[in-house]
C-alpha cells in the first residue's frame, strides 16, 4: 500500500511539510523538493501552508465550541449564554454625598419654595490619584425645603461614577429587531428601561431586571439582559407569556451609566457641577450648594474576565435557582428580600437534638434588630417555589455573639511619631474595617485570636505585637419586668473552669476558718479551724475555691432584693460569703428601695446574685442559675428583674471562653463589640502580658484597672452596630 | 548533447528532476513538465533569486532581496550590492552549486539590468553559465 502523508492534521508547518516530503520520497517523480528553491518545494510549501491552515481552523472552531477551551471571550459568552448566565458587567463606583441648598425666598417675597430638584444626569467631578472622573445620578431627586430656613437638604445623595445617556428605540413589527445599548462599558445594574406607548406620550412603564422566570406572567413588566458581541449587552423582552411582549409602535427609552469602573475607586471631595431648580423652577447659585462627602468613591470593578465566565458559568449552572445547599438558601433569601443585611442558613440536623426536615434561615434586617412575623411568613412563602418538596424553611431571628476584644498592643515608641492614644485610634479604625468585612459567613465561621491579632499588627509598622483577650456577650431579653423567669444562654465554646485552677491550700487541714467558706472544698470549719467535711464523699482533693468567674452579667434591680435585704444579710451572714441565702419575704416592708445586682457565677457551675456595699461583696442568693463550663451554657433563673438601668428588658450575659478561637455555630452572627486596645510602648515598658495567668488577679493597670484576666461586669447592653452606610 | 553528463537515469536519487515551474503540461504524455538536471538546477537559482525575503509561509530567510534591490539608487555600490547578495543567496540555499562569478550589466533605461552568473556544478567539472534579466516591475 502506498504511503500517504500522515501528520495532516498536525498543528505545525514543518511536521506537515516533513510529512509530504516524506511521501514524495516514496515515488520516484520528483526528486528535487528537498532544494528550498525547487518548483516542488515551493508546491509542497503551499500544500502544507494550506493544510496547516485548515487544520488550525478545524482545531480552532472546535475549541471554541466548548465552554473549557474557547479562548475568543464573544465565544466563551455565547456558551455561557447557553448555560443562562450573564456575565458580571464593568461597576461603576459609587460615592455618597450630602448636598445643602440654600434657596431664595418665593416671587411673593415672604415665602420659599416648597422643593428643591436634583436633575439626574452629570452633577459632580472629583479626583483621586488617577485622573479627575465625573459622577452621576441616575434618576432626578426632589426634597422638600425648610419653611423657616429656606435650606434644602439631600440626604443621602449617591453618586455613581461615570457619564449619564439615554438611547432610544421604536418597536417596529416589521424589522428583526435588536436592543443593544450601544456601548461597552455600561454598569448593567443602572440600566433603566422606560417605555411607553409613542415617543410623545407622557405615559411611562419602568421595565425591571426579570431575574427568575418562575414569577412572571404575560403582563410582567421585565426585561433580560445577555451580553452580546463586542462587550454590548442585548435586551431581550417577553414573549407575551414570560413578561409583556411590547406592541409595535412603542417607544423604548433607555438610560444608562458608561463608567471607568475600579480605576475610579477613591474619588472624594466632589464639586457640584450640576443643576437644582427650586419649585419655581429657578436654578440654584453654585455659592448656595454646599456639598459633604460622606462616603469616597469605592466598589468599581472590572468586567468578569473571559477566565471567570468559564469558572462561574457551570457553577451558577449547577444551582439552577433552587434551594438545595445553605448557600443556595442564603444567596435567594438575599434576593428575595433585599433587606437582609445579613442572611445565615442551616441544616436542621445540624442542631442538638437534630431536628431533620427543616432549613433553618436566620435573617437580619438592615433596619431594626428582628422582622415581624409576617415579613417572616412573607419570606417563607417567597422561599417555598425554590425549595425542595419536603424541606420546610424556618425563617429565626440570628443568634448574635458579641465578641469584646481586649488588645494590649506592643509598639516600638522610637519608630513612630503617633502617640499610644493616636497609635489606638489607628488600630480601631482597622478594628472596624475588619467588622464590617463580610457581613454574611462574617469571619468564615470562627474567630481566631491569631488572625484578630495579625490584623492588629499590620495597622501600624511600628506594631511588634499583640495580646488579645476575648469574651463573648449575649444578652438575656426572654423575660418581663417583675415575672420570674428562666433563660438559658448558649455561648457554643467550652468556658474557662475555674475549679481547674483553683490549686491547693497551702495549710491543708487545719488552717484557721471562721467560716466554712474560708475552708477549701471538701473542708468545713470546725472549732475555727478547717477540717475534712465527714459527709462529703471519699477522694477528695481538697482544692481552695475557685478565685475568678468566667460569667458576669450587667447591673440590674431584682425584685424583692432591697435595701433592707442587704442590710440583713451583712448582719446575719457575714460579708463574702456564697453560704447565706435570705429571703426576702421575711422583711417587713420597710425599706423596699431595689440594690443594684449583678450575677456572677462562683467557679463551680452555680451563679450568684451579688452586690456591692461599703467596696465589699455580698452574696444575696447563692442559686440564680448554673453554668455548664465544657459546652459553655449558662442557664438564669428563676429570678425576676424587676428594673435595668436604661429601661430595656435585656441584661448582657459576658463569659470567658477557654481557647484562643471561637466557635461560630449555626445560624449564629458574630460582631465585635466595644474593642479596647491598650498600646504599650516596650522601648519604655517592656512587660509580657500572658493570655491568661489564672494565679495573677491584680490586672496589668495600663488604662484598664481589670486587667486581661478576669472579665468585667458588662455595663452596656450589647447592641448590634447600626449600619450607617449609604449603601 | 548537454556539456556535462548526469549519472546514469536508473539512478534517480542522484540525478535531478523538478517540476517545470511554467506549469505548462507536455504535449505528448499530457502530464506536468518536468526539469531535470542542470535545468532543474538552473529554475532554482532563478526561483531563489526572485523570492522575496518572507515570502515563504513561516520559513523568512529564504529567498533574497535582489528584488529590493532593484529599487535602490543606481551607482556601482547598488551593483556591488546585488553581487554579493546573489552570492550569499546562493550559498546558503542551493548547495548543488558553487558560484564562481557575477557580472552585471546595467540597462537602465530599459529598466533593468541583466545578470550573468557563472557557477559550478557540485561534483561535476563543468562551468554553468545562466543569463537572466532582472526587471523593476
Amino acid at each position: 500500500m502506498a504511503a500517504i502523508p500522515s501528520q495532516l492534521t498536525s498543528l505545525d508547518f514543518f511536521e506537515i511539510k516533513e510529512s509530504i516530503k516524506s511521501y514524495l520520497r516514496t515515488r520516484n517523480e520528483f526528486t528535487d523538493y528537498d532544494f528550498e528553491g525547487s518548483a516542488a518545494a515551493y508546491l509542497i510549501d503551499t500544500l502544507a501552508y494550506n493544510t496547516y491552515y485548515t487544520a488550525f481552523n478545524a482545531n480552532m472552531a472546535l475549541n471554541e465550541a466548548f465552554l473549557e477551551s474557547a479562548t475568543v471571550r464573544d465565544n466563551v459568552v455565547r456558551i455561557a449564554k447557553q448555560l443562562n448566565y450573564t456575565p458580571r458587567s464593568i461597576k461603576a463606583p459609587r460615592a455618597c454625598v450630602t448636598i445643602r441648598v440654600q434657596t431664595q425666598q418665593s416671587l411673593n417675597g415672604t415665602t420659599f419654595p416648597e422643593f428643591c430638584t436634583l436633575s439626574a444626569g452629570d452633577v459632580f467631578v472629583a479626583r483621586n490619584f488617577n485622573d479627575t472622573y465625573t459622577f452621576c445620578v441616575t434618576r432626578d431627586l426632589q426634597t422638600t425645603v425648610d419653611a423657616s430656613t429656606g435650606i434644602a437638604v439631600f440626604d443621602p445623595v449617591l453618586v455613581y461614577q461615570g457619564n449619564l445617556l439615554t438611547f432610544n428605540y421604536t418597536v417596529d413589527y416589521t424589522k428583526r429587531q435588536d436592543y443593544i445599548i450601544p456601548t461597552e462599558d455600561v454598569d448593567t445594574a443602572l440600566v433603566y428601561v422606560d417605555i411607553s406607548p409613542n415617543a410623545q406620550s407622557q405615559e411611562i412603564d419602568t421595565y425591571n431586571l426579570a431575574a427568575n422566570v418562575t414569577a412572571l406572567n404575560s403582563t410582567s413588566r421585565v426585561y433580560y439582559l445577555e451580553e452580546s458581541d463586542d462587550l454590548r449587552y442585548r435586551l431581550v423582552f417577553g414573549d407575551g407569556v414570560l413578561g409583556r411582549k411590547l406592541i409595535d409602535g412603542e417607544f423604548i427609552r433607555l438610560s444608562y451609566v458608561t463608567t471607568f469602573g475600579e480605576e475610579a475607586n477613591g474619588c472624594k471631595d466632589f464639586a457640584f457641577i450640576g443643576t437644582i431648580r427650586d419649585s419655581d423652577q429657578r436654578a440654584i447659585a453654585p455659592a448656595n450648594i454646599a456639598v459633604v462627602t460622606r462616603e469616597p468613591a469605592s466598589d468599581g470593578e472590572a468586567r468578569e474576565s473571559a477566565l471567570s465566565i468559564k469558572f462561574r458559568a457551570p457553577r451558577s449552572f449547577a444551582t439552577q435557582n433552587r434551594a438545595v445547599t445553605e448557600t443556595d438558601y442564603e444567596h435567594i433569601v438575599s434576593e428575595i428580600y433585599p433587606q437582609a443585611a445579613s442572611v445565615t442558613a442551616y441544616g436542621g440536623e445540624k442542631l442538638t437534638p437534630p431536628i431533620y426536615g427543616k432549613v433553618y434561615v436566620a435573617i437580619r434586617p438592615k433596619t431594626g434588630n428582628k422582622l415581624n412575623e409576617t415579613t417572616k411568613a412573607k419570606i417563607k412563602n417567597d422561599l417555598k417555589p425554590y425549595t425542595v418538596a419536603s424541606i420546610d424553611p424556618v425563617i429565626i431571628d440570628p443568634t448574635t455573639y458579641y465578641i469584646i476584644p481586649k488588645s494590649y498592643v506592643y509598639y516600638d515608641g522610637n519608630n513612630t511619631n503617633k502617640s499610644g492614644a493616636q497609635l489606638a485610634s489607628d488600630v480601631l479604625r482597622n478594628v472596624d474595617q475588619f467588622n464590617k468585612n463580610g457581613q454574611n459567613n462574617r469571619f468564615g465561621g470562627r474567630v481566631d485570636t491569631s488572625k484578630y491579632n495579625s490584623m492588629l499588627d499590620n495597622s501600624d509598622p511600628a506594631i511588634s505585637g499583640s495580646v488579645t483577650q476575648m469574651t463573648i456577650g449575649q444578652n438575656l431579653d426572654k423575660f418581663e419586668f417583675g415575672n420570674v423567669f428562666t433563660q438559658c444562654l448558649d455561648f457554643g465554646n467550652p468556658l474557662y473552669n475555674p475549679s481547674n485552677y483553683s490549686g491547693s491550700p497551702s495549710g491543708g487541714s487545719g488552717t484557721s476558718c471562721s467560716t466554712d467558706a474560708d475552708c477549701p472544698e471538701g473542708q468545713i470549719c470546725i472549732d475555727g479551724t478547717c477540717q475534712q467535711d465527714p459527709n462529703a464523699g471519699g477522694g477528695n482533693s481538697g482544692k481552695c475555691n475557685p478565685s475568678f468567674s468566667v460569667v458576669k452579667s450587667g447591673t440590674f434591680y431584682a425584685t424583692g432584693f432591697t435595701e433592707d435585704l442587704v442590710n440583713l444579710t451583712m448582719q446575719g451572714a457575714g460579708t463574702n460569703s456564697t453560704a447565706p441565702v435570705v429571703s426576702s419575704q421575711s422583711i417587713a416592708n420597710e425599706n423596699q428601695v431595689l440594690v443594684p445586682v449583678n450575677i456572677r457565677d462562683d467557679g463551680k457551675g452555680n451563679l450568684l446574685l451579688v452586690t456591692k456595699r461599703d467596696e465589699v461583696e455580698v452574696v444575696l442568693n447563692n442559686a440564680v442559675g448554673s453554668v455548664d463550663y465544657e459546652k459553655g451554657q449558662v442557664c438564669v433563673g428563676p429570678i425576676a428583674i424587676g428594673g435595668t438601668p436604661d429601661d430595656t428588658e435585656r441584661l448582657p450575659m459576658q463569659v470567658l471562653p477557654y481557647g484562643g478561637s471561637i466557635t461560630v455555630p449555626p445560624g449564629v452572627d458574630p460582631t465585635l463589640f466595644d474593642v479596647s486596645v491598650f498600646p504599650i510602648d516596650w522601648k519604655t515598658n517592656d512587660i509580657s502580658i500572658p493570655n491568661f495567668d489564672p494565679n495573677n488577679f491584680n490586672g496589668y493597670n495600663y488604662g484598664d484597672p481589670t486587667g486581661i484576666n478576669i472579665i468585667d461586669y458588662p455595663t452596656d447592653t450589647f447592641t448590634y452596630p447600626v449600619d450607617t452606610s449609604c449603601f | 548533447m548537454p556539456a556535462y553528463r548526469f549519472r546514469s537515469d536508473q539512478y534517480v536519487s542522484r540525478g535531478f528532476k523538478d517540476l517545470a515551474i511554467s506549469f505548462n503540461s507536455n504535449p505528448s504524455t499530457d502530464d506536468f513538465g518536468a526539469v531535470k538536471n542542470e535545468r532543474a538546477i538552473n529554475q532554482s537559482v532563478r526561483n531563489l533569486l526572485l523570492t522575496i525575503l518572507g515570502e515563504r509561509p513561516f520559513q523568512p530567510n529564504i529567498g533574497s532581496r535582489v528584488k529590493g534591490l532593484l529599487f535602490e539608487p543606481w551607482d556601482p555600490f547598488s551593483a556591488d550590492a546585488i553581487k554579493t547578495e546573489i552570492s550569499d543567496c546562493l550559498g546558503r540555499l542551493e548547495p548543488r552549486i558553487t558560484v564562481q562569478d557575477v557580472r552585471i550589466e546595467d540597462n537602465s533605461d530599459l529598466n533593468e539590468i541583466q545578470v550573468e552568473l557563472e557557477y559550478k556544478i557540485t561534483g561535476e567539472n563543468i562551468t554553468q553559465e545562466v543569463t537572466f534579466l532582472l526587471e523593476k516591475t
